[in-house]
């Protein structure tokens, strides 16, 4: 009987990774081409405040702080990349950054996994 | 030959890798298993309620007004299921046998996108369902929902560990919500026509018998808890227990207070846990990478892989009655990553409208509960009409953000390996009796029967029947809540009372007079929100400034602002002078639009001894009230406070003048702005000379 549901559910989560698979590289498709697309319209924005040059960042990266949900300006007022405990100061760079993802990141920006400095 | 190397070479690749994620993560214990994993407090058993393949990834559990068990699941977690392909489900958990385990399950409602907890109203359930708050119900008694309505939409909703959740019911009949500060503008479909509340920053709060909606204070991620006094705590992962201090209806009265702080980080031991499993591979190796990283960049950074929170979730007060009394109002909180139970002991500060959060000292080193089992994942909890601490157990091999991985240590890892499994486990005393066959009928119950429960000893009974009589509205048994309120020994049942009547719109001002002398501070302090609404009572609250209890003394503070009268400045001033140490009754007297004036800063200068001593707090209410004025930038005040800093001491000039400019910068005048900046270019400059300059420009212009 142990042996029965053992492999019923070895079966299931095979059944589940082939599902994460496949909707996980469906994802990634779709995010490549909406990040891509994502990353040439904020190249063409950018206008001279290095925090917002991602032209040297790829279009996996940007989609990634997207899926963060990054913003340059915090929404909460006490929370913010600068007082994150995730965020990485600038040293002799113009700007800072984030350990989950790269590129600029502006002090004032925000991000739903903001974590309190500890 | 070729063929067999091939063969071979896999075999070895295959074995290779299978014992390589064998070595890395552990698989899952059976129950039995599991049970034997557990390190529990003396003098308490732990025993199985429920489990797969009646309940899985199990997320939140309540108990209906009949005592019908609903848990909310959550298989698609960490992934955000795609449109249409939403997997979360209700279901109504069953005991057929009435053995006190879980032999039977109903899905109340499935494909469910995100749905993190319920709450019932009703005949239903309320859900949080993000982008929405849902209301579910069943009117055919089959136990599965026939009828859907999304009573709110427009909460944020792309991080399923910190968006709108954790539904309370509350002792002031508001039901709260966690929202984790995140942003949305969100509608009411009953009230189409109410403007959006945009959410930056807040929790929320709703009334459906009222129609009302709202901000909360927070922010709050997964886990939120009221008390019996209405006061509310939440958890965030890596600060297991803050105090939502002042209501965020206070704190946007004005737009010129200069902090958004309502929560406040209660506990006095620091982040340390004991826990019983060692960090697994991936979190030690990301683990060591960020702190290579920290220190690379000279960063005085120490990241954790092990024994300090991280996960924290689901704190819930223990209001039950089943536990030794030295339990009643402990917070009990899980940590996922360090699949434990954590007990905090809150006792109400005597000099600040706050608490202090203690370990208890028989787990000054060690847990209430841990578990050598990593697959342990105690994300909420709820007490149960049997006065029981149910522990909600989601089972996951891992339970982290798949974002915040790097990608080559993701490789090994299957994220919903443990979707199809999950335990809810129940925490009782050694050899307490069982009270699984105390099965409540509320729902049948008359009203009058209803009001009895109202001094129930368990909460659960007390909230229940308090949101069974507000729902039904039937006014025939407001004497009988009047005698309860009165007479009653006990003084949450007299609060409960209070609100019943509130509820009933029965509420009058001799009620709240009666409530501002109880003899219980909790009572008192409701009598002030409640006094609000009647401004005749004015002169009463003006009198609870001096209540011995300082959360009494808080609430008058708060709500004195709420009034316009000649009496407010002056009395707010002698809260500043007497309390405005403590950073919670300043913030209580700026957020106000009396506190936050000049008439206010020049009542306290009138006491000449304020400003002979400089103490620091009385620095920074001058810089604090300073950038309100400067924010509000009203000519005449603002000319007419450079005149009175310029008669001050030169710390005080210093705190003035540093405020004043940070408040000055919100708006946008030119000639001002250049002044500002020549102000913080010069940094020799002395407060007298920026006092000088300020007061030539006001002065010119009015």
């Amino acid at each position: 009987m142990l042996n029965h549901k053992r492999s019923r559910r070895d079966f299931f989560r095979q059944y589940i990774r082939a599902g994460t698979l496949l909707l996980g590289g469906g994802l990634f498709i779709s995010s490549c081409t909406k990040g891509k697309q994502e990353q040439e319209e904020q190249a063409t924005a950018y206008s001279g405040d290095p925090c917002s040059d991602l032209s040297n960042v790829s279009a996996e990266e940007i989609q990634k702080r997207e899926n963060l949900g990054y913003v340059a300006d915090t929404p909460i007022a006490d929370n913010q990349c600068n007082n994150c405990n995730l965020y990485l100061p600038p040293g002799d760079k113009a700007c800072g950054g984030c350990m989950l993802f790269k590129g600029p990141v502006h002090a004032e920006g925000y991000c739903t996994y903001w974590a309190p400095k500890v | 030959m070729k063929y067999n190397s091939t063969v071979l070479l896999s075999v070895c690749i295959i074995l290779s890798t299978s014992c390589n994620q064998e070595k890395l993560y552990p698989d899952a214990l059976s129950t039995e298993e599991a049970l034997e994993s557990f390190r529990l407090h003396e003098g308490f058993e732990i025993e199985l309620f429920a489990a797969e393949p009646y309940v899985k990834d199990p997320v939140e559990l309540v108990f209906d007004e009949n005592g019908n068990a609903y848990v909310v699941e959550m298989p698609d977690y960490p992934y955000k299921p795609e449109e249409g392909e939403a997997a979360g489900r209700i279901k109504m958990l069953i005991d057929t046998d009435h053995d006190g385990r879980i032999d039977d399950s109903v899905v109340f409602a499935d494909k469910l996108s995100e749905a993190t907890s319920v709450l019932p109203w009703k005949d239903g359930l309320l859900v949080t369902s993000a982008p929405d708050i849902l209301y579910l119900k069943d009117t055919d008694g089959d136990h599965q929902a026939d009828s859907k309505e999304v009573l709110f939409t427009g909460f944020f909703e792309n991080n399923s560990e910190a968006q709108i959740t954790n539904l309370r019911y509350s002792v002031d009949n508001w039901i709260y919500a966690a929202n984790h500060g995140q942003a949305g503008e969100v509608s009411f479909s009953r009230n189409p026509d109410a403007p959006k509340l945009s959410m930056r920053g807040g929790d929320f709060r709703f009334r459906l018998d009222r129609g009302e909606f709202e901000l909360a204070s927070g922010p709050g991620q997964f886990g939120h808890t009221i008390d019996d006094w209405g006061h509310r705590f939440i958890t965030q992962n890596t600060i297991h227990i803050r105090h939502a201090v002042i209501p965020i209806r206070y704190l946007d009265r004005h737009a010129h207070l200069s902090t958004s702080t309502a929560a406040f980080n209660i506990s006095d031991h620091d982040l340390r846990m004991y826990q019983e499993t060692p960090a697994p591979y991936w979190r030690a190796e990301r683990t060591r990478r960020r702190q290579k990283q920290y220190d690379e960049q000279g960063l005085d950074r120490v990241e954790y892989a092990e024994d300090h929170f991280t996960g924290a979730s689901g704190g819930t007060i223990y209001t039950g009655d089943a536990f030794p009394e030295a339990y009643y109002g402990n917070i009990f909180t899980g940590d996922v990553a360090g699949n434990l139970i954590h007990r905090d002991v809150l006792t109400p500060m005597d000099d600040s409208p706050t608490f202090v959060a203690q370990r208890h000292a028989s787990e000054a080193d060690k847990e209430f509960l841990s578990s050598v089992d990593p697959w342990f994942r105690p994300v909420n909890f709820t007490v149960g009409p049997d006065g029981y601490l149910y522990v909600i157990d989601m089972y996951r091999q891992h339970i982290e953000t798949p974002l915040s991985i790097p990608e080559d240590l993701k490789e090994d890892m299957d994220f919903l390996n443990g979707s199809d499994m999950g335990r809810i486990y129940r925490i009782k005393p050694v050899n307490a009796e069982s009270k699984s066959k105390i099965i409540p009928k509320l729902k049948e119950m008359e009203t009058q029967k209803l009001a009895e429960l109202l001094s129930h000893p368990n909460q659960w009974w007390r909230l229940q029947a308090q949101r069974l009589l507000v729902e039904r509205q039937d006014l025939g048994v407001v004497s009988k809540i009047e005698t309860v309120f009165q007479q009653h020994q006990d003084p949450r049942v007299r609060l409960h009372a209070l609100y019943v009547l509130e509820g009933l719109n029965s509420l009058k001002p001799e009620h709240v007079e009666k409530a501002m002398h109880d003899s219980h501070p909790g009572v008192r302090e409701h009598s002030l929100i409640l006094a609000e609404r009647f401004p005749q009572m004015l002169p009463q609250i003006v009198q609870c400034l001096k209540d011995s209890a300082s959360r009494v003394a808080f609430q008058a503070s708060l709500s004195l602002g709420n009034f316009e009268n000649d009496e407010i400045v002056p009395a707010l001033a002698g809260v500043v002078r007497e309390k405005g140490a403590d950073p919670w009754f300043k913030t209580a007297v700026l957020s106000s639009a009396a506190g936050a004036s000049f008439d206010l800063m020049r009542t306290v200068s009138e006491e000449a001894s304020f400003f002979q001593q400089t103490e620091a707090w009385k620095l920074d209410f001058v810089e604090d009230i300073s950038y309100s004025i400067g924010s509000k930038n009203d000519e005449q005040e603002v000319a007419a406070y450079l005149s009175l800093l310029a008669e001050k001491q030169k710390e005080v000039q210093e705190a003035g003048i540093s405020g004043l400019v940070k408040g000055l910068k919100k708006n946008d005048e030119e000639g001002i702005q250049k002044i500002i900046e020549n102000i913080e270019a010069n940094a020799e400059m002395e407060p007298k000379a920026a006092i000088e300059k300020l007061n030539a420009y006001y002065h010119k212009s009015i």
